[in-house]
This record gives C-alpha cells, structure tokens and sequence, in this order.
C-alpha cells in the first residue's frame, strides 16, 4: 500500500491585500477537496508548515500573515479531525507530505489536506528587525546585520558557487529559465519574461544574490489532499503516487571544513530507499527560493554534476522540451513563494497529465527536491533538504 | 561609532565572550576533554557532551571565507549613513571549527584574507564584533 495526491487547489493570486489570507487558504484548500471528488466531512487530517519568520522578530497575525491548522478547522469546519501536524522546521510542506504518509498507512486518517498559505507582510518587509536587543543566538548576528535570511544564505551560495565554478552568467540563465517555464502557467505570480540583460540589472540584495535570485512574496495559498492509493483510485482523476521520501539534516559542523555547503548528508538516500536511479526521472522540480538552490539540488541528486549543469542550461536542457524539463511551473522563484507546496501541485498535474500547454509527453516520474541544501553559517533555516519522489497512477 | 542596531541580551553562558570584547579581546570555548573549538557558547561540548567548556583566549587573527554587502536596512534605527555594510564569515587561525560572524568595516575582500579583530564601538555597552586588515 502506498499514497496518493488525489487532489490540487490553488487560490486566486492576488496583487492587493484586501481579502485576508485565510479567505485564500479556505478557497485553495476547497478546490483541492472538490478536486479530488470529496467534500468536507470526508476530511480527517490536516497539516501545514509555518515556518521562517522566527529568523526574523517581526509580529505574525495568525489568518493575515500565516494561517494555521486551527484557524483552518475553525472556518471550514473540519471538526473531529483524527490527525493533524503544523511545523515550523524543514523542508516545508514536504515534511507534512511526509507526515500524512505515515498517518494514511497507519490508519489514523483516510484524507489529508496540506496546504500552505503566505502573504506579502503587511506595513513591513519580511524580516525587518524592530527589536532593540537580541538575545539566543540572535546576539551574535543580530548587532552585525546578519539575521536577514538573504544575507545568510549568501555566504554559504557563495563559497558553494566559487567552489564549483558558478558564475553570475550561470545565476542570469537560470533565473531566465524559471520565468520562461512561469509564463505558460495560468497559476503562476509573475509571467513576463526576463533576459540576461534584465538579470545583470537586477540589484544586488546581499551579493551574490540579486533580487532576480529570490523568489517574491505573493498573496496566494495552495492545497493538495492526499489518501491512500486504494482510495485514490475512486477519484476523477489519475493519482499521483508517492513512491518515495526522505528528509535529512545536516552533518554536524565539526564534521567538515566548510559546513556551510557540505552536502554529503544527501546523496543516495533518495534512490536508495526507492529502488530508482536518477536517470529514471521525466522531470525535477527544486526548490528554487533563491534560485542557486536549483544548482545544488540538480548536483547532490546526481541529476547534473556542475560542469554539466552550465552546459545543459546554455544548450536548454533544463527547459520543456528538453532532455531534464525543471521546475515546469517556474518553481516558486516565478510562480511565488510558497515554500514549494507549487512545486508538488505542478509534478502533480503533469503526472496526472493535467499540465496543459507545459504538459510533458509521458511524463511517469517526477522528483522534487524541498528545502535548502546548503546552510547558513549560524542560525536561519536551511540544512534540511528533503526529497521526494511521485509517479503517475 | 555603531547605532541603532539591536544590542546583544548577554547571558550566563555569552558573558564571558561579551566581556573579552569590551576589552578588545577574541575569547571562546574549547572542549577541555576532546579539544573542539566550541561557537557559540555554550554549558556542553556538542561532539563529546562534555560540561562547561573552558574559555581561552584567541590571538584574534582569523582567515575570510565568505562575505555579503548588504544595501538596505533591516533595522528602522539604521539610516542611510549606515549602508551599505559588509558582513564576513571568518575562521579563527587557531580554532578552524569557531565560524564566526562578523562586521567588515572595509567591505568586501577576496576568500582567503587574512584579518584580525577590530571590534568598532557602539551606543551600548559592547562593541560590534568586526574584523580588518592585518598591519
């Protein structure tokens, strides 16, 4: 027995503030459940991730700022739930797919809804500082002007890109890729196309990173049911089955000499425990939420070593159409962010074959790799990586 | 003169570092039993879960591994005058496993620089934690 997706929801995205998020979330997680030919009192499980904004001290209003699994019961009425998981660590909604999966083979629920929900912060920017003092292991970074997760992950992207020969070219193509793969896709935030030369105007936020390496806060939520692939096989459309998961963290510190892109905590694990191998794969979708991740995934899931990963984009490789079609909706970096839960509803439409106009031919398999590989020197999300693997029926 | 970024909430466990930079000096934590370098502070040794490792003093020469310049402020206080800045993940000479996090006043600098503590006062009572070139 294994579990399937059965079900995708996406919100509307909107471009003002005016309907509260948990309106967006309640409408996503609606058209999931209706997706998947159900209704509410069918629903026993809910799980969302909720993470980031503690790297951060700014206030968080609960159904404005992020939505949790209470709120969500409360306004659809999904009493008598017989599980539910809400966390704040990881690979995003991939430990709550991860979550659901053990709780659908034990028994504990027959349909699960994930979601995530995130808005553009309200009269702030995500991850102003307005504390006067810092204290935990925000007193050694706070007083620099380090606790601003691009700064962070700057460091690491960057002993990673000199390491392996990455160069601002590299960083200008990708970003061009991810929003070609965003325009032809009706549920993605920001469609017009880009060009190098957009790129290479892009200001720096925290060098390497430009504000074309980083995804864009959106007003949006999306939802998928999952339940197990018996069940699946009743709803209208094709399942989606999970063959495979797995979340790690990082190696100790001490463990290496450059800990903050040490990735030897990932490889194999994946095909390992499924019994794949990278080559058996129609497409990847990697978290892209400052788009060099997308290096580091294709590199520590054996799907392209570096060298080749510079090849491959310049001759187009990675595009649909091409021989490894990547992040086919524009990932989070062009579709919006929500810490990849687009990432798995776009693998589960074109498995399902419902991916219109970006449909791949045939597509069977799919990985996703979640979360960051690298990591921060000190504190921040990151070294949490997840991968999973989805197959078609 | 640094202002208007957060103050550090020193602690039983921080204080001994706080204090040593007040006085210009680099002081950190290695493990009495097995002899890791220990950053941040803390009442146990992470590898050997040994207790309350030993403060010792470093030489506060240290080697650059990575840097970000930062152009916008995330802190209200911070004006203008304060941008762009430049942070640096640095490596103490004596202890490879300490990675700091540090201001570099003199902006950005190649991997492999070497750099010795400069710590820059502020508006509180302990300097920012800042690293420039060795004379």
């Amino acid at each position: 027995m294994k579990v399937a997706v059965s079900g995708v929801g996406f919100s509307d995205m909107q471009q003002g503030h005016d309907r509260p998020l948990l309106s967006l979330a309640g409408e996503a997680i609606q058209r999931a459940v209706s997706d998947a030919g159900l209704t509410r009192a069918d629903i026993d499980g809910v799980a969302t991730y909720n993470g980031v904004t503690e790297w951060a001290d700014v206030a968080k209003q609960d159904g404005e700022d992020f939505v949790s699994v209470r709120l969500v019961t409360e306004t659809l009425g999904l009493g008598g739930l017989t599980w539910y998981q809400e966390h704040a660590w990881g690979p995003a909604t991939l430990t709550s797919i991860a979550g659901a999966e053990k709780a659908l083979l034990s028994g504990d629920a027959k349909y699960i809804v994930v979601y995530r929900a995130m808005s553009r912060p309200r009269g702030r920017r995500l991850g102003e500082w307005s504390a006067l003092s810092a204290g935990g292991e925000s007193q050694f970074t706070a007083p620099i002007g380090y606790p601003w997760v691009p700064a962070m992950f700057a460091l690491s992207f960057r002993m990673y890109m000199e390491r392996y020969g990455f160069t601002e070219m590299d960083q200008a193509r990708l970003a061009v890729l991810l929003r070609e793969q965003a325009v032809a896709n009706p549920h993605a935030a920001y469609r017009d196309p880009i060009t190098v030369e957009d790129y290479l105007r892009s200001p720096y936020v925290a060098d390497p990173l430009r504000a074309l390496d980083c995804d864009r806060a959106t007003d949006a939520a999306v939802a998928i049911v999952l339940t197990t692939t018996d069940r699946a096989a009743d709803g209208p459309h094709v399942p989606v089955q999970v063959v495979g998961d797995v979340l790690t963290t990082a190696a100790s510190r001490w463990e290496s000499d450059d800990p903050e892109i040490d990735m030897r905590h990932m490889p194999g694990l994946l095909w390992e425990r499924v019994g794949l191998s990278p080559t058996d794969v129609s497409f990847a979708q990697l978290y892209d939420g400052f788009s060099p991740s997308v290096f580091t995934w294709l590199h520590v899931l054996g799907l392209s070593e570096p060298d080749q990963t510079r090849e491959r984009l310049e001759k187009g490789d990675f595009r649909l159409g091409g021989t490894l079609p990547v992040n086919t909706g524009g990932g989070s970096h062009s579709g919006g962010r929500l810490h990849g839960l687009n990432h798995v509803a776009e693998a589960v439409l074109q498995l399902s074959g419902r991916a219109g106009v970006r449909q791949i031919p045939d597509a069977q398999t799919g990985v996703l790799g979640m979360g960051q590989v690298l990591r921060p020197p000190l504190g921040g999300p990151g070294g949490t990586p997840g991968a999973i693997l989805l197959a078609r029926g | 003169m640094i202002t208007g970024a957060p103050r550090p909430r020193v602690d039983a466990v921080s204080r001994p570092f706080w204090e040593a930079l007040a006085q210009g000096r680099l002081s950190v934590q290695r493990c009495d039993e097995c002899g890791l370098g220990i950053w941040y502070p803390k009442e146990q040794c992470p590898r050997c879960w040994s207790p309350v490792p030993t403060w010792i003093a470093l030489s506060g020469y240290a080697t650059l591994r990575s840097h970000t310049t930062i152009r916008r402020p995330i802190f209200p206080g911070w004006g203008a005058e304060m941008l762009p800045y430049t942070i640096g993940l640095v490596v103490p000479d004596e202890l490879p496993t300490v990675r700091l996090i540090v201001a570099l006043p003199e902006g950005a600098q190649p991997a492999g620089t070497e750099l010795v503590l400069t710590p820059i006062p502020t508006d509180h009572s302990y300097p920012l934690l800042a690293f420039g070139a060795r004379s």
